[in-house]
C-alpha cells in the first residue's frame, strides 16, 4: 500500500549496487532509500553484487539484504572472473525469482550489466547515475551508461540539468531524481562559530589543495585572524596536505568523522573546494544544520542545492584566490551567513526522505504504465 | 493495467501483424485500424513497423499531461526542454512535420475538422500551419526514431590487433620493451600557434644534447614509427592531442607545450564546456587525465585550464610562442628580415578559420597604399585573399612581432599578440554573439583591447582612426595592461622550465 492507501501496483523492490558494505556514496543512498520504501510497506530486497572489507550490518531489519558473491572478483579477466560472473547472474536470476516481478533500481551502472544478463521479463527497471554528467564523461563512464540504461523504464540523474544533458547524449529516458537526505537535525548551528570546515576525502578531485592554497592567500593578506580552518578527512593526499598547513596558522588537518552533523554544529562555514561533484551529501547536510557554503561551481547538483548562490557563495573551480575571496565575502559578513544559513535549511527541506519517497513512488506509478 | 488506454496507435498503413509497438516503454496503449476505433485520450498516427524509439510515446504522453496539451512533437531539437510553441514560432524548415511525430488529443482533434480531416485520412505530414493559434502546442527534443544500435564489441576480441590496425602493432611490440631516454614531439602541426614549437625542440637540444628527439610530422602521424616512439619514449610532448587509444606507459612523463590549449579554449571555452559531452569533448576528458604537466600562459590561462577540464596535475608558467614572439620583437630590423616594406605599418588579420573570415579585398583597396596586410588562420584554412595580401603559415611569432596592429574574429593568436599590448580590432559579430549568449570565461566587449565592429564598414572606419593616431583604437590603451596580465607576460625561459619539472616528475 503507498502512503495515502492507495494500492500500488508493485510492492516488490529490488535495489541493487556494487556492493552493500561501504558506507560511503551510492551505497549510503540505497541504504537510506531501502529503508524508506521499507517504511512503505515495500517489499524491499537490497542487492550488492560482491563483499567489500567487512560486512556492514544492516541495522534496518524491514529489508532483506542479499551478496551475490561471496568473494570479490579477481583484478585480471579470466576463467575465474567469468566463472564467478556466471554464479553471480544465477543468484540475481534466484533472487528475482523468489516473488513477484517488481521493479530493479540498480545504483550503479556495474550491477546493472549483471541484471542485464537476466531474464527481466515483467520487471520494470530504473537506473542511477548518483554523480554528475560531467564525472560520467571524466570516469569514462558515459559510454557504459547509455548502454546500460538506454532500455531502462527510466534513467534517473541527480538534477534536471544532469537529465537535460544524458537525454542530449541520447537517453530518451532520463529524467531528474535527488538523493534523500536521510536525517534533519533539529538544531542548527552555531551562529558565532568561527570554524571554516572541510569535509571529504583528500583526493585530487576534491581539491583540498586548492583549499589550503587559498587559506594562504587569506592569511597572507592579514584577513579573517578570528577565523581558523578544519580539514576533515583522510585520502591519496593527506601527507601533501599535511606538509601544505605545516607553516600555516590556525588551520588542522582531522581524521574523517562517523557523524557529521556533531561536527556542523560547530562550524560557520562549509568549504568544498571540488572540480567534480553530483549532489554532494556535505552540502546538504551543512545546509540543514543552518551552516552556509562555499563551492565551486563544479556541477548541476551544486549550483541546485546552493540555489545557484543564494545559499552560499559559488566559485570558480580549482581557482583559490576566488575561494578566498568567497570565504572573506562569506566570514566577513554575519549578516550574509545568517540570511544565507536560514535560506538554507529552507531550500534543503525538499531534500528531505519524506519528499523524495513521494517522488520516487510517482515515478513507480509513471513506469507501471 | 487500466482498461481504457492511455494512448491509441491508429495504423496507416496497416499490416496483419504489427512490430511497431512491443517494444514500448508505455505498455498502456492499444493499436487499431482506423480512427473510429481509438478509444484512447490520446491519438497517434503511424504505419505498422514504424521504427519508433522505446521511450518516445511515453515522453509524448508525459509532456502532454503535465503541460495540458493539445498536440506534442517529438524530435524538435531546439530548446533541449519541453517547450510551449505557437504555430507561427517553427521555423520555415519544420513547418512540415511527419505524423508519426505527433500525439494529438483525440477529443482536441476532433473539434478541428481541417486538421482532423487530413489527420485522419493518413497524411504522412502533419502541417503546422493548419494549427489554430489558440491550439496549445508543446514540442519536446527527444528522438521518435530508434538509432541504430551499435554491434556489440566483442570482449574476447584482442583490442588493437595487429591484423586489422598496424600501428598498433608497432606499438604493442614496443611497449614491452624498456623506455628511451627520448622526446617524441607528437604534434598536430597544422594549426598556428603551434608554429613555435620547434622552438621548444631546439631549446630542449641546445638544454641536453644527449637526449635524443623524434618530431613526429603529419606524414608520419599513425604509421609503424609513430606508434614505436609512442611506445618508447620516455618523454612525450603535445600541444594538445594525443591518440587516444594509446595508454601511457608506467614511467612515461606526458606534457602537454601550452601552446594552444588554455589560450585557444579561452576565447572558445565557457564554463557550460564542460557539461557538454559532445563527441568533440570526451576525447578531451580522457586526455586530460594523463596529462602530467601543462604549460600555462598566464594564471587565467591556468584557472581557465583547471575549470574546463578539471585538469589537476602540476602547471608550469611559460609561454612558448610568448618567448619567440618577445624574442622576436625585440629585433629591430625585423621588417626587413621578413622582406616586408619597414616604412608602412603592417597589420596581421588574424582569423579562427577561413570560414569565418571577411573579404579582405575592400580593405586592400583603401589601405592599400599605406598598409601591409597579411593574413593568417588558426587551423591554416586558406583565405581568400586578394593577390596583394600574403596568406603566412610560418615564422608566426617573427610576423606577429612584427604587426602593429591586428584584426581578428578572436582567433586565439589574439591572446599571442595581447602579449605586445598593441590595438587589437575584433570583427565578425555573428560569431562572437554565439559564444557570449552561452557565456565566456573572456568578455570580448569589455576586455579585448580594441573596439568590437559590427561589419567591413565599421572596420575601416576602425583602421582608418587608427591610421589618424586617433578614435577609437587610441581609446583602449587602459585596456592593454590588464589584457596583457590575461595573456600572460613572457619571461623568456619556458623552455628551460617546463624541462626543469619534467625532469624532476620523472
Amino acid at each position: 500500500m503507498g502512503r495515502d492507501g492507495e494500492t500500488v501496483v508493485s510492492t516488490r523492490v529490488v535495489l541493487l549496487a556494487n556492493n552493500v558494505d561501504e558506507l560511503g556514496g551510492a551505497q549510503k543512498v540505497v541504504q537510506v532509500l531501502a529503508a524508506g520504501f521499507a517504511s512503505r510497506g515495500y517489499d524491499v530486497t537490497l542487492v550488492g553484487v560482491e563483499p567489500v572489507g567487512e560486512r556492514t550490518a544492516h541495522v534496518s531489519a524491514s529489508y532483506q539484504v542479499e551478496r551475490l558473491l561471496e568473494v570479490s572478483y579477481p583484478k585480471d579477466s579470466g576463467p575465474e572472473l567469468d566463472a564467478l560472473r556466471v554464479g553471480a547472474v544465477k543468484k540475481l536470476q534466484t533472487i528475482l525469482e523468489a516473488g513477484d516481478p517488481g521493479v530493479i533500481i540498480s545504483a550503479q551502472v556495474w550491477a546493472m550489466e549483471h541484471a542485464l544478463d537476466c531474464d527481466l521479463t515483467d520487471w520494470k527497471t530504473i537506473g542511477q547515475f548518483h554523480s554528475s554528467i560531467e564525472a560520467a564523461v571524466f570516469n569514462k563512464d558515459l559510454a557504459r551508461i547509455l548502454q546500460a540504461y538506454r532500455d531502462a523504464d527510466a534513467f534517473l540523474a541527480l538534477t534536471d540539468i544532469d537529465a537535460l544533458r544524458f537525454t542530449q547524449s541520447g537517453l530518451n529516458n532520463a529524467r531528474a531524481m535527488p538523493n534523500p537526505l536521510a536525517q534533519w537535525p533539529e538544531t542548527v548551528a552555531n551562529p558565532d562559530s568561527k570554524v571554516i570546515t572541510y569535509l571529504g576525502r583528500l583526493s585530487a578531485e576534491k581539491a583540498p589543495m586548492t583549499l589550503v592554497q587559498a587559506w594562504r592567500i587569506v592569511c597572507g593578506q592579514g584577513q579573517l585572524d578570528d577565523w581558523s580552518l578544519n580539514i576533515i578527512g583522510s585520502g591519496p593526499h593527506d601527507v601533501q596536505i599535511e606538509a601544505a598547513i605545516a607553516d600555516l596558522p590556525r588551520v588542522r588537518l582531522l581524521a574523517p568523522v562517523s557523524d557529521p552533523y556533531a561536527t556542523l554544529q560547530n562550524t560557520g562555514i562549509l568549504a568544498v573546494p571540488s572540480l567534480v561533484e553530483g549532489l554532494p551529501l556535505a552540502v546538504m547536510e551543512a545546509l540543514a544544520s543552518g551552516v552556509p557554503v562555499v563551492a565551486s561551481d563544479c556541477s548541476a547538483g551544486v549550483r541546485e542545492l546552493l540555489d545557484n548562490g543564494a545559499c552560499g557563495i559559488l566559485v570558480n573551480r580549482g581557482d583559490a584566490a576566488d575561494l578566498a575571496r568567497g570565504l572573506c565575502e562569506l566570514a566577513q559578513n554575519d549578516q550574509l551567513r545568517a540570511q544565507m544559513a536560514a535560506h538554507g535549511r529552507t531550500h534543503i527541506e525538499a531534500y528531505r526522505l519524506d519528499r523524495v519517497l513521494d517522488q520516487w513512488e510517482k515515478l513507480f506509478a509513471d513506469v507501471q504504465r | 493495467m487500466s482498461s481504457i488506454p492511455d494512448v491509441s496507435i491508429v495504423l496507416t498503413k496497416p499490416a496483419e501483424v504489427d512490430g511497431s509497438f512491443v517494444d514500448q516503454t508505455l505498455r498502456n496503449l492499444e493499436v487499431v485500424d482506423s480512427f473510429d476505433q481509438a478509444k484512447g485520450a490520446w491519438v497517434m498516427f503511424a504505419p505498422a513497423f514504424f521504427p519508433y524509439e522505446r521511450h518516445i510515446v511515453k515522453n509524448l504522453l508525459l509532456a502532454a499531461e503535465s503541460a495540458n496539451a493539445d498536440v506534442v512533437i517529438g524530435g524538435i531539437k531546439g530548446p533541449w526542454v519541453a517547450t510551449r510553441v505557437a504555430a507561427d514560432e517553427f521555423s520555415d524548415s519544420t513547418t512540415e512535420i511527419p505524423a508519426t511525430h505527433v500525439l494529438i488529443r483525440k477529443s482536441w482533434l476532433v473539434s478541428q475538422d481541417a486538421v482532423c480531416a487530413d489527420v485522419v485520412r493518413g497524411a504522412e505530414v502533419f502541417r503546422v500551419e493548419s494549427l489554430p493559434q489558440e491550439a496549445r502546442v508543446m514540442t519536446i527534443p527527444q528522438d521518435v526514431v530508434a538509432k541504430p544500435r551499435k554491434k556489440a564489441a566483442n570482449p574476447k576480441a584482442a583490442k588493437g590487433s595487429p591484423f586489422q590496425n598496424l600501428p598498433a602493432m608497432g606499438y604493442f611490440i614496443a611497449k614491452y620493451l624498456p623506455l628511451k631516454n627520448e622526446v617524441l614531439f607528437d604534434v598536430e602541426g597544422d594549426r598556428a600557434v603551434d608554429s613555435a614549437l620547434p622552438d621548444l625542440a631546439c631549446d630542449w637540444k641546445l638544454l641536453n644534447p644527449g637526449i635524443k628527439q623524434k618530431w613526429i610530422t603529419p606524414k608520419l602521424r599513425n604509421t609503424w614509427t609513430h606508434a614505436w616512439h609512442l611506445g618508447r619514449a620516455k618523454y612525450l610532448v603535445t600541444n594538445e592531442v594525443f591518440l587516444n587509444r594509446i595508454p601511457k606507459r608506467e614511467g612515461q612523463m606526458m606534457a602537454v607545450a601550452g601552446v594552444g590549449i588554455p589560450v585557444l579554449r579561452t576565447g572558445r571555452d565557457n564554463p557550460d564546456w564542460v557539461l557538454q559531452p559532445t563527441s568533440e569533448r570526451r576525447p578531451a576528458w580522457s586526455q586530460v587525465g594523463r596529462w602530467d604537466l601543462v604549460l600555462a600562459a598566464s594564471p587565467f590561462a591556468e584557472q581557465v585550464l583547471r575549470s574546463s577540464t578539471a585538469y589537476v596535475s602540476e602547471v608550469v608558467s611559460g609561454t612558448i610562442f610568448g618567448d619567440a614572439m618577445m624574442k622576436a620583437s625585440a629585433t629591430t630590423s625585423l621588417k626587413s628580415e621578413l622582406s616586408i616594406d619597414s616604412s608602412r605599418p603592417l597589420v596581421v588579420c588574424a582569423f579562427f578559420t577561413s570560414q569565418s573570415a571577411p573579404d579582405l579585398t575592400k580593405l586592400e583597396q583603401v589601405f592599400g597604399d599605406r598598409v601591409q596586410f597579411v593574413g593568417v588562420t588558426d587551423d591554416c584554412s586558406t583565405l581568400r585573399l586578394p593577390e596583394s595580401i600574403a596568406q603566412v603559415a610560418t615564422d608566426l611569432p617573427k610576423w606577429l612581432a612584427a604587426a602593429d596592429v591586428m584584426i581578428t574574429d578572436w582567433s586565439a593568436l589574439a591572446m599571442e599578440f595581447g602579449r605586445l599590448q598593441r590595438p587589437i580590432i575584433v570583427i565578425e559579430p555573428n560569431r562572437i554573439d554565439v559564444v557570449r549568449r552561452r557565456g565566456t570565461y573572456l568578455d570580448v566587449h569589455s576586455q579585448f583591447p580594441g573596439p568590437v565592429v559590427e561589419d567591413l564598414d565599421a572596420l575601416i572606419a576602425a583602421v582608418s582612426s587608427w591610421l589618424d593616431g586617433e578614435g577609437s583604437v587610441a581609446n583602449y590603451a587602459e585596456r592593454r595592461e590588464s589584457f596583457t596580465e590575461l595573456c600572460g607576460v613572457s619571461t623568456g625561459n619556458a623552455a628551460q622550465r617546463l624541462w626543469d619539472a619534467m625532469v624532476k616528475q620523472s
